[in-house]
């Protein structure tokens, strides 16, 4: 799998996009001034617009509707939005690998009713039921506030786990399906212990779904995050700002870090007027779970290439 | 007379690099009325044989020279659509593998009659009469009871048995069974062959064999071909053949079975066979079976008949083949 | 002579989703030791159920299960697992049997690692040795299963249930995923390794011939009953349960003159709910006493 992974030509394009991303928004401070914020647009001493700008005003993207650069703030959210989601994603399978050997080698008895409860839960949208979690923690910032670091923490933990109970019914029955192996009751048959079993051969077997199974977690969560956005839950948390002329001025919670699902939520009551603010972030999204399904099936086909091989 | 004739036929394989040959200038014929065994270990090229004579080759394969005739129609030169009218209605075919033959979501009634309504046999409202009267036939006590049942419902020879039912629903002239029974218990398999050949003694069909047993081509099969790599080393009546095989390959084959009235402590293998002999009456045997040497293995070669009705392949005189 | 193996009224169970099976029920047979007991059986007869619970990778619902005169039906644990390294198993399809993954050697070697048997430098050379024993070349050590044919990988199989000096053997269908002549050289080399191992072993097929050919004494099983136990050359030429006859009866004879010699048509009565009787009826043939009437047979010698 290793060596013939980097013949796939999906998964090389896939991978080349992401890492270019991250790498960008990494060095973006060196080359971008920091998001400036123009929310005016004067022509001859006379005010002609405001923000968000068009893309024609303000190439290449346009501005949000705080006048700040939409490249740039792509640009600099997407090490955020990339990592977190990579984070959760790798947290989630870690875990749910873990709970599923426990799972499956011993609770015989409790399984059907385990199987049920998972079931039921699959059929909950995720996004809702990650609403309901976090938006309390919102309303306490917002209230007593919390420190910036604490509480992404506690929005990731919630986020992995939320993603954990049908990984792990995914995982048990791949277990279930490789300990029926012949191969695996022949070890057994040698007098090896279940231990040995698992590290040696069930989840080597497992390595490469593991690593497919991230991939396409990564893509469950970023779709959760642009879902989140759009019901203003930002990843890092809010700070709230005014926003408004001086005569009627309103609160308006913003991202603080600047993770792209922040940008549509912010931004969605301009979709009508300048869809190009929902469009540029959506664009950005879809290219990041293209190139992800780029890798995913650059992997498959290479997990069938080595399979057929296996076979002949 | 002549029902099928297979004339020269080559039939090749696009893998990814190259072009193989799986069947190389086969000849045979089937008479009315006669079971014809094809015998051979896999990749010997019997199963595609069959498939080519019915048109069902898989994508990467083709056909590229050679005749096969149908009561006189070139069956590589005809339309789809004239190729659809013989196929399953003059010639059918029983595979291995019936759980996968068998639409599991489809009735076995409906998949019985469907063949029958294609073809346009017999009047529409005659069809559940018809196809009880074959489930019948075919050894079910209660065919309205099967006819009313899902493929899940039956067990491995039970579905067999649907299988032969669906392939002499049309009452076809050639029935092509590639390795009928190679899933089925043995007690079962004997059933299997007895029906298919009690069938074909009473309807003067002619039946194509395609297995791997020599046990079953000695019960079942009036004339035998040997195919091995592609082509066929030997062919002969049955009676012949068991009598005298000549070929190292077939010997081989035939003593590498563990015989229960013959019991022997070791089994001759095929390489033991070939190491034994390699020629009869001052003719070298093709291919060598155990020539790593490809330019051997592909030396030009020919069937020669050395007794009436009785034919070995052997390398031509001309083609220079080392001895070991 | 010492029996290395006695099985007492076992029954196994299998959970299918909805039911409690039985796989088995109320087998008991022997082994003696350095003799090859056959066991014969079709689909659904329970004959790899059978198998892995004389292996103790099923447990038994009840029954005895005596290997060299001791109970190993009830043993758990570590003592179970250092008990293992006696008896040994040969899958049905070596493309399934040996992990893909692994290299030639650390298939050989991995049974002599999990029973911390030798030093790293034996068990390599203990695995060169196997692979001699099984004619592979040496060069195969290194390689892993895909280069490897159908009957070459069964030849592996074969050296990994080796290598620990098992006493015991059980192939369940070693040969049947195999092509005829494949097939031939397989079983040449297991009976040679019998011979030089000393091994007792279990064979099970559905092929009558196969068994014929490998064992000294056969067992009939029919859906989890074994029905009939006897010496080979007796059961194959005078069988008593109606289903023996019947299974010797569907074997295709080689040899088209004898054509049309059929026997009579035999009626396989219908399972018994309960596991048969077996009796015995003299020169160690058992058979399962619902279908004989005892008077029928005298005792012989």
């Amino acid at each position: 799998m290793r060596l013939a992974i980097w013949k796939q030509p999906q998964f090389l394009i896939g991978s080349f996009i992401l890492l270019s991303m991250i790498i960008l928004s990494f060095m973006s401070p060196l080359f971008f001034d920091p998001p400036q914020e123009v929310k005016y647009l004067y022509e001859d001493g006379k005010l002609v617009d405001v923000a968000p700008f068009s893309p024609s005003q303000v190439p290449p993207f346009g501005t949000d509707k705080f006048g700040r650069n939409l490249l740039t703030l792509l640009i600099n959210g997407a090490k955020y939005t990339l990592l977190i989601a990579i984070v959760i994603a790798v947290f989630r399978v870690f875990l749910s690998g873990l709970f599923a050997i426990v799972y499956h080698h011993y609770n015989v008895k409790l399984r059907p009713l385990l199987e049920d409860l998972v079931e039921s839960t699959i059929f909950v949208p995720t996004s809702i039921l990650a609403y309901l979690l976090l938006a309390p923690l919102a309303v306490k910032q917002a209230q007593e506030g919390i420190g910036f670091f604490e509480i992404v923490v506690i929005q990731c933990i919630i986020l992995i786990f939320i993603g954990v109970p049908p990984l792990i019914s995914i995982f048990s029955k791949d277990m279930g399906r490789i300990t029926r192996k012949e191969h695996i009751v022949s070890t057994l048959s040698l007098g090896a212990k279940h231990r040995y079993v698992y590290i040696k051969h069930v989840l080597p077997e497992m390595g490469s779904r593991f690593l497919l199974v991230i991939a396409q977690q990564i893509i469950q969560v970023l779709i959760l995050l642009a879902h989140l956005g759009v019901l203003l839950i930002f990843l890092g948390g809010v700070k709230t700002i005014l926003d408004g002329d001086l005569l009627s001025t309103h609160e308006v919670f913003v991202s603080l870090t600047g993770e792209w699902s922040g940008l549509i939520g912010n931004n969605f009551q301009e979709i009508v007027h300048s869809p190009h603010v929902i469009l540029v972030p959506l664009g950005f999204f879809s290219l990041t779970i293209f190139s992800m399904n780029l890798i995913i099936n650059g992997m498959q086909n290479t997990m069938k290439k080595i399979e057929r091989g296996a076979g002949s | 007379m002549k029902l099928l004739e297979v004339q020269n036929l080559k039939v090749s394989f696009r893998s990814r690099k190259e072009e193989l040959n799986a069947i190389d200038d086969i000849s045979f014929s089937i008479n009315k009325g006669e079971t014809v065994a094809l015998i051979g270990e896999s990749g010997s090229g019997k199963s595609v044989t069959s498939l080519s004579v019915l048109g069902l080759l898989p994508k990467n394969g083709r056909v590229v020279g050679g005749h096969i005739f149908y009561e006189n129609k070139d069956l590589l030169r005809l339309g789809k659509k004239e190729l659809g009218k013989i196929r399953g209605k003059q010639i059918s075919m029983i595979f291995q593998d019936a759980s996968i033959s068998l639409n599991p979501s489809m009735k076995i009634g409906k998949q019985i009659t469907q063949g029958l309504a294609y073809h346009r046999i017999i009047a529409r409202k005659e069809l559940k009469r018809e196809a009880l009267r074959l489930l019948a036939k075919v050894g079910f006590h209660k065919p309205k009871e099967v006819f009313n049942q899902y493929p899940g419902q039956l067990s491995g020879g039970m579905k067999q048995r649907v299988l032969i039912t669906m392939a002499i629903s049309c009452n076809p002239q050639l029935i092509i069974a590639d390795e009928p029974t190679t899933a089925l218990d043995v007690t079962t398999q004997k059933q299997i062959l007895d029906l298919m050949n009690d069938y074909k003694q009473s309807t003067n069909t002619s039946i194509l064999l395609i297995t791997h047993d020599f046990g079953l081509v000695a019960e079942y099969a009036d004339r035998v071909m040997v195919m091995f790599g592609g082509k066929i080393v030997e062919a002969a009546d049955v009676f012949t053949l068991f009598k005298k095989p000549i070929h190292p390959y077939t010997k081989g084959l035939m003593n590498s079975i563990p015989k229960i009235e013959e019991p022997r402590n070791h089994l001759q293998t095929i390489k033991d066979a070939v190491i034994e002999e390699t020629a009869y009456e001052g003719r070298i045997f093709a291919p060598e079976t155990f020539s790593a040497d490809e330019k051997v293995y592909h030396s030009p070669s020919t069937l020669i008949e050395v007794e009436p009705g009785h034919h070995v392949r052997f390398f031509n005189e001309s083609s220079e083949v080392l001895i070991r | 002579m010492n029996k290395l193996v006695e099985v007492q009224n076992l029954s196994t169970s299998y959970h299918d989703g909805i039911n409690l099976k039985k796989a088995i029920e109320g087998v008991s047979f022997y082994v003696y030791e350095g003799e090859t007991l056959g066991i014969v059986g079709e689909s659904g007869s329970g004959k790899t159920t059978l198998a892995r619970t004389i292996l103790r990778i099923l447990q038994p619902d009840y029954g005895l299960l005596k290997f060299d005169g001791e109970d190993i039906s009830k043993l758990t644990g570590k003592k179970l697992r250092e008990m293992r390294k006696d008896f040994q198993m040969i899958f049905q399809n070596p493309y399934e049997s040996l992990s893909p993954r692994l290299r030639v050697g650390d298939i050989l070697e991995e049974p002599l690692v999990i029973q911390k048997m030798f030093s790293p430098e034996e068990r390599t050379q203990k695995a060169y040795r196997m692979l001699e024993n099984v004619g592979l070349a040496k060069s195969s050590y290194h390689k892993t299963i895909h280069e490897f044919s159908g009957g070459q990988r069964q030849r592996i199989a074969i050296a990994r249930a080796l290598v620990m000096n098992p006493r015991l053997i059980i192939a369940d269908e070693p040969v049947s995923a195999l092509d005829v002549s494949v097939q031939a050289q397989i079983l040449n080399l297991l009976k040679d390794l019998q011979k030089e191992f000393n091994l007792t072993t279990i064979f099970i097929s559905h092929d009558l011939s196969v068994v014929h050919h490998m064992s000294d004494r056969v067992a009939i099983l029919n859906r989890g009953h074994l029905l009939e136990i006897a010496g080979k050359e007796e059961i194959y030429k005078e069988p008593i349960h109606p289903y023996t006859k019947s299974l010797l009866s569907s074997i295709p004879r080689n040899d088209p003159a004898k054509r049309g010699e059929t026997e009579e048509k035999i009626e396989v009565p219908p399972l018994s709910p309960h596991p048969p009787h077996l009796i015995h009826i003299g020169n160690e043939h058992y058979v399962a006493a619902d279908v004989i009437e005892i008077k029928h047979f005298e005792v012989q010698k």
